[in-house]
């Protein structure tokens, strides 16, 4: 059923109405052509529109001079024209109009008005002059930029005229059009009415609520537009309803709704039937299913203008809003034509009625000049944008907004606007405003909408709406953090608690929850057990720092030698046992840098510095324990790592005390347990990795202090804790060990030397000296071979150190034999002829093996092999060089 | 009341301090030894600790030499053995 | 130097090698640089052990890392590592 004319020949009718169209306007227009209807007078006249009279009736009385400004006059004009042009047919039916009778009619004036619609087009570039000023906001509530093929064509359109070819397009994209005529689209299939309705339906919907500017206008309105802009009624209940609200919307300036004016008038009227209405309510509804590019009539001209006329003051945006979301523009055929009837009877309806469209201000501007396509250009480039913005506009009430807002707004006033950076940028506003008044919530507002990149803010008066909104929050705001207690200064979380419904002081991340509190608990019966564990020995010990001279060997010392060497052993945990435990010895190396850590922020500062402390936690002259913890605490990578910033703060006396503990207790010295071929034959990176750190550390500050501040007999002391207390032997057999025994005769063999050159040496010392040399040489004769560490223990080291690559020996690969070397060089010096003779007889083999193994490198044609050879001969000669021989290639010789 | 119950369990846990003492995590391991330290976290410290499944029948898995530190948030229940 | 807490205990191992065990079958062996009351740790030189059952059978494989800082909430246990670790 084509109850709406969309068969197939309606196209040709069109063109010839089109045309026919034309022609007579361009006959009868007292208008400037150009300016109204352009190119319309290019087409010719259509012969055999036999719609066209009854279309618009045979005395065509709708005048071109149209009053696009004026709304009461030319409405006048207008109803009368229309009224006219209908006047035939709508007295010839009868008043009462039966359904079928409705349909006929519709159908006859459908196609006249799809004949009308295809007009449109030139139409619209006629009135686009005449409504050019509202072009720009148009692009604002445009939901589609492609007007851009109208405006390719250079053709140019009125915002009105654009908005209906939007809600064309949109309704195209949804449904295919109804109208078959537009050239666009000249082969789409008539549509349903039905489809077409719900589309209407639908793009009011979208359009109401995709325009963010009816919330603004709302608040410059008190009566809200959106009750007028209601959408269509689905059905004829709905639209009765809307009928019997229409005395309500009549009260609305600026708003009117032409069917709804039609139901008014019907009703007051007294004179339709309910079948009447019904009728005409039928007939609205087909009004509505139309697609509004079909209602776009040259009759109706001075409808829709003046519609447009009356919004064009302040709120002109709203109306064109109005003019989207109304699909079927009003004042139609049938419309008037039931007016009419009305009228007859009801005239002042219809006066008051003229008399709400006039309350709109009027402001009809022409402007003729076509869009530059820059401007075309950057309208298209608007409608992107505003596309993108209205894309989920209407998701958020007012309401909603406001919430938001405040929420947002609450955190400004806050104690610490540092960590809150968003809104610390606005509380700066605060801050640099000083007091706080008007001028301040202003810029706090200005502030967040620029911040929030609301940039219509800045540009459009709209923006004063929003800002003052903005301000009343920002008050509200302000005054509510002002009253928010101060207790919650300190605890942010609970001032949020309010906002962000409750939080949980677990989340907390400064401490982690305290569960419980617990008392502490009661020591004493730990330190009472370790006070009784205190040895007996400690009397012993006491006689062990004897003079220098009592060289020999105690009893007691003995027993304590015997002790050493039961836990000589690489088993850490037996010798921290010994003093107190593992747990004691890292404790008292934690008190040891937080007395460190003590000192020197005090030497940072400038003040007196009072080692005492760091003394006593050093334990050195501990003696409850059978070794001391200050040998323990070396065992402790961190407790060597201390041990130079120790030394900062210790006079020479404590140095010398420390050192005498260190020497006296050397086989306790898990450094050198673990650096013995003996005790530990096959070494861990780990423990080398140990062994070096020693030797980088502790040494240094040893050999630091030998030669800087010891003299001769504080050296010879040394040496003698050494040798009195520990197994030299084993020592020996450390590399540790060897080193620190080469440091002590070579630094006390080059302090004789100097001494002898100034004969300040006294005899007494020069003999201790000897005493002291005696009994280490005795302690290690028949044993000096065993300095040398077999060869798995060199494989081994050399392997751990090569696989590591980390330790920064001088090389990797083969065992470096020259700390050896330098001790024996170091024993020779102090040692007298009959020394170097033992020594000699001693190592023989080693010397010899040595200087094979160089020759054997000589065959190797590599230059590491090379050096490697020098290096042997290099080592090996430090040691011969002492009795005047050297090594070399293969052969010793006299030293010349 | 919670004061009261608070000190009480602070009381137990602290009397307990040297004692040796069963202390069962989430996970189901179980931990003998001498209750060396406890704080307010819960967080335990053991000497001579062996470690078992579930409970001491089922075998001791390890021992440890040295000090445990059990983290408080995985101790589900601390006892006097 | 007070050692009245668990805390106080694992300040002890500070720079020295620790074992800790950690959700999820999980060991580490490494060198305590850093930890703070949430038992998040800084290990050096560290091993991960990962144990897995697969097909019934306890699978382990290892991680190493030069640096790890390791979350505190999946600690269970902390001590110092068997002579072999």
């Amino acid at each position: 059923m084509s109850f709406f004319g969309f068969n197939s020949k309606l196209p040709n009718e069109g063109n010839r109405q089109r045309h026919d169209h034309g022609k007579k306007d361009n006959n009868n227009s007292p208008l400037d052509f150009e300016d109204t209807y352009k190119g319309y007078g290019e087409y010719e006249r259509e012969e055999d529109d036999y719609l066209n009279d009854e279309t618009f009736g045979d005395d065509v009385a709708f005048g071109t001079d149209f009053d696009f400004g004026h709304g009461s006059s030319s409405a006048n004009s207008g109803m009368i024209s229309t009224n006219q042009s209908q006047g035939q047919q709508g007295f010839n039916d009868p008043v009462g109009m039966q359904g079928a009778q409705a349909q006929q009619q519709q159908f006859q004036m459908h196609s006249s008005y799809a004949a009308a619609a295809s007009t449109t087009v030139p139409q619209q570039q006629a009135q686009m002059n005449v409504t050019m000023d509202m072009r720009p906001m148009e692009s604002l509530w445009s939901n589609q930029p492609d007007m851009s093929t109208q405006v390719g064509q250079n053709e140019v359109l009125s915002m009105e005229e654009l908005e209906r070819q939007q809600i064309q397009m949109q309704q195209q994209q949804q449904h295919p059009p109804p109208q078959m005529f537009m050239p666009n689209y000249p082969n789409q299939q008539p549509q349903q009415p039905q489809q077409q309705f719900q589309n209407n339906y639908q793009n009011n919907f979208q359009n109401n609520f995709q325009n963010p500017q009816n919330m603004n206008n709302q608040f410059q309105q008190p009566p809200p537009p959106q009750i007028f802009n209601q959408p269509p009624p689905p059905n004829q209940q709905q639209t009765q309803a809307q009928m019997n609200q229409a005395p309500v919307h009549m009260d609305s300036p600026g708003q009117f709704n032409p069917q709804h004016m039609h139901a008014m008038h019907a009703v007051p009227g007294g004179m339709p039937m309910p079948m009447q209405m019904n009728n005409q309510i039928s007939n609205h509804l087909h009004h509505q299913q139309f697609d509004p590019s079909l209602e776009l009539k040259n009759q109706n001209q001075h409808r829709q203008q003046q519609v447009m006329g009356q919004n064009i003051g302040q709120n002109e945006l709203l109306e064109n809003d109005q003019a989207l979301s109304t699909p079927s523009p009003k004042p139609t055929h049938q419309v008037l034509q039931r007016e009419d009837g009305s009228i007859a009877s009801n005239g002042n309806n219809n006066q008051s009625y003229i008399h709400i469209k006039d309350k709109g201000p009027r402001r009809m501007s022409r402007r003729s000049e076509p869009l530059s396509s820059e401007e075309q250009k950057r309208l298209q480039i608007r409608h992107a944008k505003v596309e993108k913005i209205l894309k989920n506009a209407g998701l958020m009430t007012p309401r909603d907004k406001d919430f938001i807002t405040r929420y947002q707004l609450s955190q400004i006033v806050t104690e610490d606007p540092y960590n809150e950076d968003f809104y610390f940028q606005v509380y700066k506003i605060i801050q640099t405003g000083g007091v706080a008044g008007k001028s301040n919530k202003d810029l706090i507002a200005r502030a967040y909408l620029e911040h929030s990149g609301h940039r219509l803010g800045g540009r459009y008066k709209r923006a004063d709406v929003a800002l003052q909104r903005m301000q009343n929050q920002v008050e509200k705001a302000v005054t509510v953090a002002k009253e928010r207690p101060q207790k919650n200064k300190d605890n942010t979380d609970s001032a949020r608690e309010g906002v962000l419904g409750k939080i949980s002081s677990s989340l907390n991340s400064k401490a982690p929850r305290r569960q419980l509190q617990i008392p502490s608990p009661k020591l004493s019966d730990e330190e009472d057990e370790s006070k009784l564990s205190s040895h007996a020995s400690s009397e012993s010990l006491e006689e062990v720092t004897e003079s220098l001279n009592n060289v020999g060997i105690n009893q007691s010392s003995r027993s304590r030698r015997r002790s050493s060497y039961a836990f000589s052993s690489v088993d850490q945990i037996s010798v921290l046992s010994r003093s107190g435990g593992r747990k004691f010895v890292l404790s008292l190396i934690e008190t040891v840098y937080e007395e460190v850590l003590e000192l020197e922020a005090q030497l940072r500062s400038g003040n007196e510095t009072d080692s005492t402390g760091l003394w006593e936690s050093l334990h050195i002259g501990d003696e409850a324990y059978d070794v001391s913890p200050f040998i323990s605490m070396l065992s402790f990578d961190k407790g060597v790592k201390i041990m130079p910033r120790i030394f900062n703060f210790l006079d020479k006396a404590s140095k010398l005390k420390l050192l005498q503990t260190f020497f006296n207790e050397l086989s306790h010295l898990n450094v050198i347990i673990i650096s013995s071929f003996k005790t530990n034959p096959t070494p861990t990176e780990a423990q080398l990795k140990k062994i070096e750190l020693f030797q980088g550390v502790f040494l240094k500050i040893i050999v630091s202090f030998l030669s800087s501040s010891a003299d001769f007999i504080e050296i010879m002391g040394l040496l003698l804790h050494l040798i009195r207390n520990n197994n030299v032997s084993f020592i020996s057999t450390s590399t540790l060990g060897l080193n620190l025994i080469t440091i002590l005769i070579s630094r006390a063999a080059i302090i004789k030397q100097d001494c002898n050159r100034t004969n300040s040496l006294s005899s007494p010392d020069i003999q201790a000296w000897n005493e002291i040399y005696d009994k280490l040489f005795i302690s290690l004769e028949t044993k000096l071979s065993l300095v040398f560490p077999p060869q798995e223990y060199r494989d081994t080291v050399v392997k751990e150190t090569s696989q590591s690559g980390q330790l920064q020996q001088s090389n990797t690969q083969y065992f470096d034999q020259s700390y050896i070397w330098q001790f024996l060089a170091s024993l020779a010096l102090s040692g007298k002829l009959n020394h170097q003779r033992i020594i000699i007889d001693e190592v023989r083999d080693e010397i010899f093996g040595t200087i094979n193994c160089a020759e054997q490198m000589k065959s190797l044609p590599d230059q590491s092999s090379a050096y490697r050879r020098d290096k042997l001969y290099q080592d090996l000669n430090l040691f011969l060089n002492v009795m005047g021989l050297v090594a070399r290639d293969g052969e010793i010789s006299e030293l010349k | 009341m919670s004061a009261e119950t608070n000190s009480v369990s602070s009381q137990f846990l602290s009397n307990i301090i040297g004692k040796p003492v069963n202390v069962k995590l989430y996970s189901g391991m179980l931990y003998n030894g001498k209750l060396e330290s406890i704080d307010g976290f819960m967080n335990i410290a053991l000497s001579n600790t062996t470690e078992h499944y579930e409970n001491n029948a089922n075998g001791m898995l390890r021992r440890y030499e040295n000090d445990v530190f059990l983290r408080g948030t995985q101790v589900m229940y601390i006892s006097e053995v | 130097m007070s050692l009245a807490t668990p805390l106080d205990l694992l300040k002890l191992n500070l720079d020295e090698r620790v074992y800790v065990k950690l959700r999820g079958a999980r060991e580490l062996v490494g060198t305590l640089q850093a930890f703070d009351s949430h038992c998040n740790f800084v290990l050096s030189d560290a091993v991960e052990t990962i144990y897995q059952l697969i097909d019934g059978e306890l699978k382990s494989r290892e991680k190493s890392s030069e640096m790890i800082f390791v979350r505190g909430d999946t600690v269970a246990l902390i001590t110092t590592p068997l002579p072999d670790e």
